[in-house]
């Protein structure tokens, strides 16, 4: 529509770029450079500068909080509705229930809130908890920790089990250095007993992350595999 | 802010509710303000975050800050939205009780405010109506034939009068390194 003749090509690539990035271009054009961008880095570098300069006027986006049921519904589309429970283990019903109960409130969605036994947690004893949310979406861990007795549990929620490979917990410090806990021993209920000197360092706050080892844990002493969920502990 | 969008890259979820509280103010107030409409900013507003969940892994390969790459994906959306729609419809006091509701918040305020100012130096430069009809082309997501009414030129008019501006502007910020 324009008179491209007085153009160079560069120019008119870089005008091009710009147009898209202000997005004064109609539906079609728009659509047809998205394609472009995605098979030529050259255009693609283009628009990326003119990002770049124009983001300078992104403050000028007042902040207006959306609605709570916006979350909700994302994390609805992402990730789908609680899994039913599929199981007599009373810890995995009642984790169903809190997870449910969760959608309700962003905050609550953080963690959950319960007793090793499966109850419903009324205060008084010191049990912290973590919710390790599962990265691939194929399962996710519940970590329990009593530091009257030392002993962290960590319980799958959905278990891919035919895994010929480990699963590794650490801690991250506030330094961010992740230390080596323990391995998940499935057969034991997820227990793994935290040594005296760890134990020190078990608090409110402090982030877990569980990655895939191989089998007996990773030969470095740090994670080696993909982590697999990670979560920060709150006092119940 | 990139910190988050890593784990979120690595499918953290508590971290992807995290960057959600601290970053869905700015991009529900960029949806607002290009698509006007409540419902439609709501609606877009998902499908922004739900590119943010699946595109989180190339963040690091883009360019820019976190902050910038966030508002890009709004804006985009946003835009193709309004562009797919056959005509916005505007409705000046919409516009105002949007504006009512924004939410002052000093302290992401001040996160959004990191980028570089030096654009503003090379838009003093050119023409103060060109100039502001860049501005308000990405603000608010103007269309060439928006723009065309605003300054009441003929729509051929317009690209040639904006994209002169456009190479100003970036020999402009070329020559500043």
């Amino acid at each position: 529509m324009a008179d491209e003749s007085e153009l160079r090509p560069g120019e008119m690539d870089d005008a091009l770029a710009a147009e898209y990035v202000l997005g004064v271009l109609p539906h079609d054009e728009r659509a047809l450079i998205e394609k472009r961008i995605g098979s030529d880095a050259a255009f693609a570098a283009r628009v990326a500068t003119w990002q770049a300069h124009f983001s300078a006027f992104d403050p000028d986006y007042a902040e207006v909080s959306p609605p709570a049921a916006v979350f909700d519904r994302i994390e609805r589309r992402l990730f789908g509705a609680p899994a039913p429970a599929r199981t007599a283990f009373s810890l995995w019903g009642s984790l169903a229930f809190w997870r449910g109960l969760a959608a309700a409130s962003l905050a609550a969605s953080l963690f959950i809130f319960f007793r090793p036994d499966g109850a419903i947690f009324q205060s008084q004893a010191p049990v912290l908890v973590a919710e390790l949310a599962a990265t691939t979406g194929h399962m996710g861990l519940v970590a329990s920790y009593d530091p009257a007795d030392g002993e962290m549990r960590i319980v799958p929620i959905a278990a891919a089990s035919d895994n010929p490979k480990s699963l590794e917990v650490w801690l991250i410090a506030e330094d961010g250095r992740p230390q080596s806990i323990g391995l998940v021993d499935t057969a034991d209920k997820g227990l793994i007993r935290i040594s005296d000197p760890m134990r020190q360092r078990i608090h409110q706050g402090v982030s877990f992350a569980v990655s895939l080892e191989p089998q007996g844990g990773s030969p470095t002493g740090q994670p080696t595999g993909p982590v697999l969920a990670s979560g920060t502990l709150r006092s119940l | 802010m990139a910190g988050l969008i890593s784990r979120v890259a690595l499918g953290d979820r508590l971290a992807f509710a995290r960057l959600y509280t601290h970053t869905s103010p700015k991009l529900f107030g960029v949806c607002l303000r290009i698509l006007r409409d409540r419902t439609d900013a709501e609606e877009a507003l998902q499908e922004i975050y739900i590119r943010v969940w699946q595109r989180a892994k190339s963040f690091g390969r883009a360019a820019g800050t976190a902050n910038s790459w966030l508002v890009t994906i709004a804006r985009n959306h946003a835009i193709d939205l309004i562009r797919a729609r056959k005509r916005p419809t505007e409705d000046i006091d919409d516009r105002t009780d949007i504006a009512d509701e924004s939410v002052p918040n000093p302290e992401t305020a001040m996160a959004w405010k990191d980028e570089g100012r030096r654009i503003d130096e090379c838009m003093g430069r050119l023409p103060s109506a060109q100039s502001r009809a860049v501005k308000q082309a990405y603000v608010e997501g103007l269309s060439y034939v928006e723009l065309a009414e605003l300054f009441s030129v003929p729509l051929s008019t317009i690209r040639m009068w904006l994209r002169r501006g456009l190479l100003k502007l970036r020999e402009c910020m070329e020559s500043h390194g």
